[in-house]
């Protein structure tokens, strides 16, 4: 059995039937981290607790009360976590040194009691923020689906994705504000759950956007990313049951999404919709008004990211060391700077508008499906050398995904297929606000549709 | 029954019991308004509807079907309130020749159906933004507590007060951003009550701060507060026991709410005090340092109010008829204009912190109290001739009142006394966001307490 290609859910049900010991399975990925090649994907390993874990798992297992089905199985969490005894480095250089964390994050500490075991803290975009996963600080994880020349991982939750796609650990967790989960997911041939907002929770969690920012796993299938969402809430006792897709509806957005897509994107995009409108979920395709009014509020005053982020973060860019943070990711917290509070409100009052006018377009099961990013992993060596392009493809990279935080639509992304260099492409289907346990029970029929032929 | 003295539970006992007429009372209130020399109270009466909304009420409580215990008593509503074919100017000039509202706003529809007679709409400094009630476009209803010198009526809700005071309607509703209810309820020596944000419905109201605005009535007593609270919520006006003070904490901050407070009302406030520890009330005088908090705040980022009332009014505020408006209220309006985003998203924060930190402090048996205004209504005349006059008594009248919506507050307002000038002053009590049934039951015997 190759461990690192199992599922968390296989991981688990292997332990649970004794084809496998926890400790074996620990061993298992804290060897791979450790042998593999790009080491920029871990920025901490936190060995000794991962070990001290699985012990305890391997002797709940003998006793035969293991703590749910991800008992025993490690995680990888993002770097601005707080895992206790450790620093939280949110990737940058100004607190690669600062003190450790005093406790587990609520998230963590959840993890804990349904038994998974902590393998370390894993490297992103400097605080998070951009949808590329560049990082000078801490090196910028390879894409393991690169051939000819090395490609973006995707991020923010750069590290989150490379770790799993790589087989450094079954499952990541990572943080979406703009598509911070969904777009290394699609970049890396992962699925990737975005909550809504207030349903996962964020403290100890080093803040970018308190009103955008949301948690999510990264994780090889549907049902991984749907334990793991127990998991994250502690509310392993019920699991969404998959539902029939015969009353389901997809609504395809005519405008935005597609623009700038490339071929396999949107090819790869439609041969997952004819496989679900074969399984009896209605297509419908039309404009959303909405989306252009959220741009206009964009043009007018703004994105509610950089207000926040400002807020967050410039107290760092104007601090001793703002120097040393990643003038591609200062450029953007800098744009916070100059909105007024009446920029803000007027965007808030907007969201909110638009927020109730989508809720009256999306009655009954329907979710709103899209190509998750409209570009495959770029290479990096162009982004590096001119920052017009890092911005430009950035800004293409978190089209998609940002509509979700903007409208706070849970969602998840899904692997579509690849493009001709191999690469993954991603479909993304978003529901309503608070639709989370919907969505779930309607992805888990959803994949299975997909993946027949 | 002197009607222009009564309250507005013993205005719908009389009616219930046959002892008054529906009609005969609005007329009397009518006639009252028509006569009265304090011409700039009411912007708008109503007659022709309040006459057939009273008729209706006579009606129904001939036939002994009545709405409950207000229906056929009278009322009078700030000139906010949307109200079907009368014009919401919002004391404003720039509004004076608008479209009239097509519909009543909904706590106007809430007590049109509790059988509640509409007298008309009251006056209010324009757009409602200051504590102190003067009007240079409608006239400033004059305090009917001086009957030498014209005094300020306090502000926002400066019309609901004197019409109150005055006996040109028996309850009032207003609403308050910063202490627009608790202010002019204070300088007219009447009972006011600010509700927890979001207990209200604000349908119809035109807005200044959609977070911070609250509604609230200007009454003769707490049982009017509170039959009214539950008037403006859709539901029956029922009363609650009064809650026993046996339990209660009365926290006293020794920081921030008497700096600055004029003699006599530090002096009638503790009178109302020692009332309260003679009626065996627990009395805790202590520092409250979440109070000096909100001024720190304030002066580092200003305020929501600010930022949102200049997000709401700024197309008038930089439009082509700015100068149309009155300069003091445009100045202050105005200071929104240069908060930034980080600036509210601190504010913000702030509020939630605070919040906490006061629902921690007051748990589910304090109150906090402190004196309502820090001066009592200021001679009119005073205020015209100097901008600054009119700044230092604007920010004395609001200092303690604006602590109480930053910090998500539900809150009274009872009357402690008066002054050498017989001017009233007031005994306010803050309690929880949210426990705005604790506060109306507590404040029944709180009332009895000062008033014995």
């Amino acid at each position: 059995m190759d461990i690192s290609t199992l599922t968390a859910a296989q991981l688990g049900r292997a332990m649970r039937d004794k084809k496998l010991d926890p400790v074996e399975v620990t061993e298992h990925f804290l060897s791979r981290i450790a042998a593999h090649a790009d080491q920029s994907v871990f920025i901490t390993v936190t060995a000794e607790r991962a070990r001290q874990e699985a012990k305890a798992s391997a002797a709940r297992y003998a006793k035969g009360h293991p703590l749910g089905p991800l008992d025993g199985v490690p995680v990888a969490w993002k770097d601005l976590v707080d895992v206790r005894g450790v620093t939280t480095t949110c990737a940058s250089e100004i607190f690669r040194t600062r003190a450790p964390a005093e406790d587990d994050a609520p998230i963590v500490k959840n993890c804990a009691a349904a038994g998974m075991v902590v393998l370390g803290k894993v490297n992103l975009t400097e605080f998070a923020f951009s949808g590329l996963g560049l990082n000078p600080h801490f090196g910028t994880p390879i894409n393991p689906h690169s051939t000819d020349t090395p490609r973006a991982p995707g991020g923010s939750s750069s590290g989150s994705a490379v770790a799993v796609a790589a087989g450094l650990a079954p499952i990541a967790i990572g943080t979406d504000t703009g598509g911070s989960v969904r777009i290394p997911a699609a970049f890396n041939g992962l699925v990737g759950y975005k909550s809504s907002q207030g349903h996962i929770s964020k403290e100890r969690v080093q803040p970018l956007s308190l009103t955008l920012d949301t948690i999510g796993p990264l994780g090889k299938s549907v049902e991984d990313c749907v334990l793991m969402e127990r998991a994250l809430c502690r509310q392993l006792v019920v699991v969404p049951r998959p539902a029939g897709l015969a009353d389901l509806k997809l609504v395809v957005p005519e405008n935005l999404v597609f623009e700038e897509a490339q071929d396999a994107v949107v090819a790869n995009f439609e041969a997952m919709l004819s496989r679900l409108s074969a399984a009896g979920v209605a297509i419908e395709r039309r404009r959303f008004d909405v989306f252009d009014a959220m741009l206009e509020s964009s043009a007018a005053h703004g994105t509610l990211a950089t207000a926040e982020a400002f807020y967050n973060l410039g107290r760092y860019v104007d601090g001793p060391e703002g120097g040393k943070i990643d003038r591609r990711v200062v450029s953007r917290i800098e744009r916070g700077r100059s909105q007024t509070a009446a920029d803000y409100i007027a965007i808030m009052e907007a969201r909110r508008t638009l927020n109730r006018k989508l809720g009256a377009e999306m009655e009954g099961p329907t979710f709103i499906a899209m190509p998750t990013v409209a570009i495959t992993a770029p290479e990096i060596a162009p982004l590096e050398a001119d920052d017009e392009v890092f911005h430009a493809t950035n800004l293409t990279a978190l089209r998609n995904t940002m509509l979700g935080n903007y409208f706070d639509l849970p969602g998840f992304t899904v692997p579509s297929g690849v493009d001709g260099q191999g690469l993954p492409t991603g479909i993304l289907f978003n529901a309503f606000t608070g639709q989370d346990e919907l969505l779930m029970c309607y992805m888990q029929s959803m994949q299975q549709a997909m993946q027949r032929n | 029954m002197n009607l222009g003295e009564a309250t507005a539970a013993e205005i719908g006992r009389a009616l219930q019991a046959g002892a008054l007429d529906a009609v005969a009372v609005t007329e009397f209130f009518l006639d009252r308004i028509a006569a009265s020399d304090n011409t700039a109270v009411y912007t708008a009466v109503t007659a022709e509807r309040a006459l057939s909304e009273a008729k209706a009420a006579a009606l129904r409580l001939k036939k002994g079907n009545s709405r409950g215990p207000l229906d056929g008593v009278p009322i009078s509503w700030k000139d906010l309130f949307d109200m079907t074919d009368t014009v919401t100017t919002c004391g404003s000039a720039l509004y004076r020749d608008n479209p009239p509202a097509t519909e009543d706003a909904a706590a106007v529809a809430h007590g049109a159906a509790a059988g509640m007679v509409v007298l008309g709409k009251v006056g209010l400094p324009e757009f409602a933004f200051s504590g102190l009630g003067l009007n240079p476009h409608y006239g400033t209803p004059i305090n009917p507590h001086d009957s030498k010198t014209p005094r300020a009526p306090g502000g926002s809700s400066g019309g609901s007060g004197v019409s109150v005071a005055a006996g040109l309607a028996p309850v009032s509703i207003g609403t308050d951003t910063g202490g627009s209810v608790r202010i002019p309820a204070c300088f007219n020596g009447l009972v006011g009550y600010k509700s927890s944000e979001g207990h209200i419905g604000k349908g119809g109201l035109a807005a200044l701060s959609p977070t911070l605005d609250t509604i609230g009535p200007l009454a003769r007593s707490v049982e009017d507060c509170i039959l009214l609270e539950r008037v403006l919520r859709g539901r029956r006006p029922t009363l609650m026991p009064a809650a026993p003070l046996d339990n209660v904490t009365l926290i006293v901050p020794t920081n921030v709410v008497f700096d600055g407070a004029e003699a006599a009302i530090v002096a009638n406030f503790d009178t109302a005090i020692e009332k309260l520890a003679r009626a065996g009330v627990r009395i805790r005088r202590e520092a409250v340092p979440v109070l000096d908090d909100v001024l720190t705040l304030s002066q580092r980022h200003g305020s929501l109010a600010w930022a949102e009332a200049w997000h709401m009014l700024r197309h008038l505020l930089e439009g082509p008829d700015y100068t149309k408006m009155d300069f003091r209220v445009w100045h202050d309006l105005s200071l929104g204009k240069s908060m930034t985003a980080d600036d509210v998203l601190h504010v913000l924060d702030g509020h939630t912190r605070m919040r906490a930190v006061v629902a921690d402090l007051l748990g589910s048996d304090g109150l906090m109290v402190m004196p309502t205004t820090k001066n009592t209504a200021p001679a009119i005349a005073d205020l015209e001739a100097s901008w600054q006059t009119f700044n230092i008594n604007n920010w004395l009248a609001l200092a303690n009142t604006n602590l109480g919506n930053i910090l998500g507050v539900c809150a009274l307002t009872l009357p402690s006394g008066t002054n050498a000038n017989n001017m009233p002053t007031g005994f306010m009590v803050y309690a929880p966001g949210g426990q705005d049934e604790r506060l109306l039951a507590q404040g029944l015997s709180i009332e009895a307490v000062l008033r014995g």
